[in-house]
């Protein structure tokens, strides 16, 4: 088996533009190893959300290669790639909650979609439910939830199905540091049970809470790494 | 379901993952229900005339008229009696009766009008003959022949045979009817879905991002489709049987031919109910399939153009 394989995600040479405008990302390469931890830093416009959305498969390059667990994402049907969805956790900057279901079922939809029993993940999303602080709003819908509550909301539904790669933007900004902390621990502990986690995020005293490699973007190349890799 | 399970407080029943959007749905609901109605509408009329023609060509199998062209006036009674002789004798289970000289007459009024036909006009002679068995025109034809008596032998035959193609023309008209509203039905819904997966394109993206293939995706449209599919074809079926009803029971009743066409009986009327309950379903199918088929279409167009 080649060393790509033993890869989570490998993009080769990314390059991204929308229509015929500059490119987005020129000539991006990251690599991330199973079971890592890695954030992603850079200004405003630096490019980390459209980065993200290749890595969640939101998009598709305009040039490059993309391997994710060790498949070339543009040698597989559309099928297939659905599948591998179900293995990446998204918690994105503006939450996606679907409004007209409450927060409980908000959580469980990764869990309904792949076709599991509702009897059978109940314990597990009131568990994790509790342990966001959301326990006590589990039937409310997400347009009565606070900034703070629907980011937690979007936490717990990426890592209900215990993915093997979680990816968020900004997980930590909308919530206060506490809660902030209390979020990171729950990503470090995923990460230690073998989630790989990619953090995009401005946040510097988030970094520094823990030792994790971290990859510069600027103006839509990488332009240096840091920390454990 | 184990012990720590049962500890937890019910949880609501799981809400449809793709609200239905009331203000859409009304309106959705009411076209096909309007569709239904004349798709039902057509089907019954198709149905009672088919009732119609079999009941006709069933009373004109069984009757038969003969004409006698009588040598003179004067032989009318003799030639015709000599007629109702033969066809007696060929025919004895059969009712067979000679037309007087006016009964014929009055035959011919439709093309002579009112005044008093000439006495030296050659009427013809006519028996009317009612029997349960196909008529044997050769036989009679030859005895006939033999008797000296020149005849013309109306089994009504070829107005049967007239009437039959009419009306399958008819049928053929119905069915034509309910497939064009099957295929406005069709395009309907294809356009109901498309507008449902614009307007809800933040749900799909959330439903897609979370796993969700395309078939699960197109799955929850077709519940929708199907469910207001088969609603308003239950509805607009029961309008247009209620209407069939009314035409049958009420002040039409007693138009000419009607009465053949609407319901005859408890066996018509259980037949067109299982005829709109099977539409009813039909129109059910027709919306989820191509639901279904548009929601594909669409989920693998967006995701070509992403």
């Amino acid at each position: 088996m080649s060393k790509d394989a033993d890869l989570t995600l490998k993009l080769e040479r990314i390059g991204l533009r929308y229509g015929r405008g500059p490119e987005v990302l020129s000539g991006v390469d990251l690599s991330l190893k199973p079971g890592s931890f890695t954030f992603l830093t850079g200004e405003s416009g630096a490019g980390k959300s459209t980065l993200l959305k290749l890595c969640y498969l939101a998009l598709k390059p305009s040039r490059g290669l993309i391997h994710l667990f060790g498949q070339d994402l543009s040698s597989l049907k559309p099928a297939q790639l659905q599948l591998l969805r179900r293995r990446i956790g998204v918690v994105l900057q503006e939450f996606r909650l679907i409004d007209h279901l409450s927060v409980w079922e908000n959580v469980a939809l990764p869990l309904r979609v792949s076709g599991m029993n509702r009897a059978d993940y109940r314990a597990d999303v009131d568990e994790l439910l509790n342990w966001v602080g959301l326990g006590h709003r589990m039937h409310a819908l997400p347009p009565t939830l606070s900034g703070g509550e629907k980011q937690r909301c979007a936490i717990a539904r990426a890592v209900i199905n215990k993915p093997d790669l979680l990816i968020a933007d900004e997980p930590t900004g909308n919530v206060d540091p506490e809660m902030g902390a209390r979020l990171l621990r729950l990503f470090s502990e995923m990460n230690r049970m073998g989630t790989t986690v990619l953090i995009a995020t401005h946040d510097l005293a988030l970094i520094d809470e823990i030792s994790a490699r971290t990859v510069h973007l600027s103006n839509g190349i990488i332009e240096d790494e840091s920390g454990a890799s | 379901m184990s012990a720590a399970d049962a500890t937890l407080p019910k949880l609501p029943p799981a809400q449809p993952l793709l609200p239905s959007r009331p203000e859409q749905g009304r309106s959705l609901i009411l076209v096909l229900i309007i569709m239904a109605f004349l798709a039902a509408l057509a089907l019954l009329f198709s149905r009672g005339a088919d009732r119609l023609s079999e009941r006709w060509t069933a009373q004109l199998s069984q009757s038969s008229t003969i004409q006698v062209l009588l040598s003179s006036e004067v032989q009318r009674d003799a030639e015709l009696a000599a007629a109702v002789e033969i066809l007696r004798e060929t025919l004895p289970d059969a009712s067979v009766e000679a037309m007087s000289r006016t009964e014929s007459g009055a035959l011919i009024r439709p093309w002579l009008g009112e005044t008093d036909l000439p006495d030296d006009l050659p009427v013809p002679g006519v028996i009317e003959v009612d029997a349960d068995a196909k008529l044997p025109r050769e036989v009679l034809r030859r005895k006939f022949e033999e008797a000296g008596l020149v005849t013309v032998i109306d089994d009504h035959s070829r107005f049967s045979a007239d009437l039959k193609r009419t009306v399958a023309r008819l049928v053929l008209l119905g069915v034509a009817l309910v497939a064009f509203v099957g295929v406005a039905a069709t395009a309907v819904s294809i356009f109901a879905t498309r507008a449902n997966l614009a307007s809800q394109k933040d749900i799909v993206h959330v439903l897609v991002q979370a796993g969700a293939t395309d078939r699960f995706i197109a799955g929850l449209l077709v519940d929708q489709s199907a469910r207001r599919g088969f609603v308003g074809g239950l509805m607009g079926s029961a309008l247009a049987f209620a209407l069939w009803l009314i035409l049958s029971f009420g002040p039409a009743r007693g138009t000419v031919g009607w009465r053949a066409v609407g319901q005859g009986g408890l066996t018509d009327s259980v037949m067109d109910l299982f005829v709109l309950a099977g539409l009813s379903l039909a129109f059910g199918g027709v919306c989820a399939l191509s639901a279904g088929w548009a929601a594909l279409r669409q989920l693998s167009f967006e995701r070509r153009r992403a």
